[in-house]
């Protein structure tokens, strides 16, 4: 009796033991797995090498299924697999892929996330709640695609039209980069997006001073002449406004206009907006 | 022609059968397009995204 106790004990200890084995195999397994799919991604997708895949193309895609096989938790990958789709306008299939990034590493992807809302789809509000998100995920201020989430929430705001809100994220980046670079390292679309918030809530001379820093730290800007010229003219000075378009033009012919890769740019001038004003102020004279 | 019917969730929803005729016959109207000037056919793709609110169009991406 007692022999077969011990025999019993034994094979109990035996079960335990495989057990936790193939738990700590299992376990094992996994951070292979993980360890795997992180530096496979590094490889493939971690340089903009013009021999690696097309973004989007069946090769691509299927190297990052196999990515997504070995760890489903894969933030930097379910991004990755997602932009396809949203660069190819389907939001309803780059959500759910997007959303999965979110989720498993909310800190990186949830910024960058409200600017994909933002500048791809203009879904002002969801793009500023991510940017919300991001003030107490992290204890620093984000920068998704190199510029501060306040210069985004700018952005947003102005396209819903809430000036208030958007000349104060504005104020507040612009303050920031002065006071950390100096006024001359703040960007051009913050001096022109803080005065067209300004401008579109009839504070012209608000406006004009963003529009003069404008054209005096970066002398080429089409749109903020565009903008200065408008001003010009309904203060009565035509002259002015003619000779400022016609620099304008110069400017945007030389390329000097605010647009983007991919999508059209929030209030992004073109130069029949030029041409028309410019007739209008003749015609008006 | 692949139509997307989406609410401003980016879920799938049913909307007017009229606007989205409307909407077609603007969007594929010859005159409202840049030919490219191209030596040899080519296979294209574009997108137009209708942002309608409350029965306007408020944006035509991208």
């Amino acid at each position: 009796m007692e022999r077969l106790l011990k025999y019993c004990l034994s094979v109990f200890m035996l079960c335990v033991s495989i057990t936790s084995c193939e738990k700590s195999l299992e376990t094992g397994r996994l951070e292979t797995n993980k360890q795997l799919s992180e530096e496979l991604f590094k490889e493939e997708f971690g340089t903009h090498d013009h021999l690696k895949p097309i973004q989007g193309s069946p090769a691509s895609m299927t190297m990052l299924d196999s990515i997504l096989k070995l760890d489903t938790t894969n933030a930097a990958a379910w991004r990755e697999i997602s932009i396809p789709y949203l660069k190819r306008g389907m939001p309803h299939q780059w959500k759910p892929l997007i959303n999965k990034a979110v989720y498993h590493d909310a800190k990186t992807w949830q910024p960058m996330r409200g600017y994909l809302y933002l500048i791809f789809y203009r879904n002002y509000k969801k793009a500023i709640a991510d940017f919300d998100a991001s003030d107490t995920l992290t204890d620093y201020i984000d920068h998704p695609q190199g510029h501060s989430v306040d210069f985004w929430r700018g952005i947003a705001y102005l396209g819903l039209k809430d000036y208030k809100n958007s000349i104060s994220y504005w104020d507040k980046h612009i303050k920031r980069e002065t006071e950390e670079s100096g006024e001359d390292w703040v960007e051009l679309e913050a001096f022109l997006y803080r005065g067209i918030a300004y401008y579109e809530s009839g504070n012209f001379d608000k406006a004009l001073e963003d529009f003069d820093k404008a054209i005096h730290y970066f002398k080429q800007t089409a749109d903020a002449k565009f903008y200065k010229a408008l001003i010009l003219n309904e203060q009565g000075n035509s002259e002015e406004a003619i000779r400022m378009l016609e620099d304008a033009m110069v400017d945007f012919k030389a390329g000097f206009f605010n647009n983007r890769d991919y999508v059209e740019a929030l209030r992004q001038i073109y130069l029949e907006d030029l041409e028309d004003l410019k007739k209008e102020i003749l015609q008006g004279n | 022609m692949e139509v997307n019917e989406l609410d401003m969730n980016f879920e799938r929803t049913t909307l007017d059968t009229n606007l989205i005729d409307q909407i077609i016959d603007l969007s594929v109207q010859k005159k409202h397009w840049h030919i490219m000037d191209l030596d040899e056919p080519r296979d294209t793709y574009m997108y137009l995204i209708y942002k309608i609110e409350n029965g306007a169009i408020t944006e035509i991406l991208p």
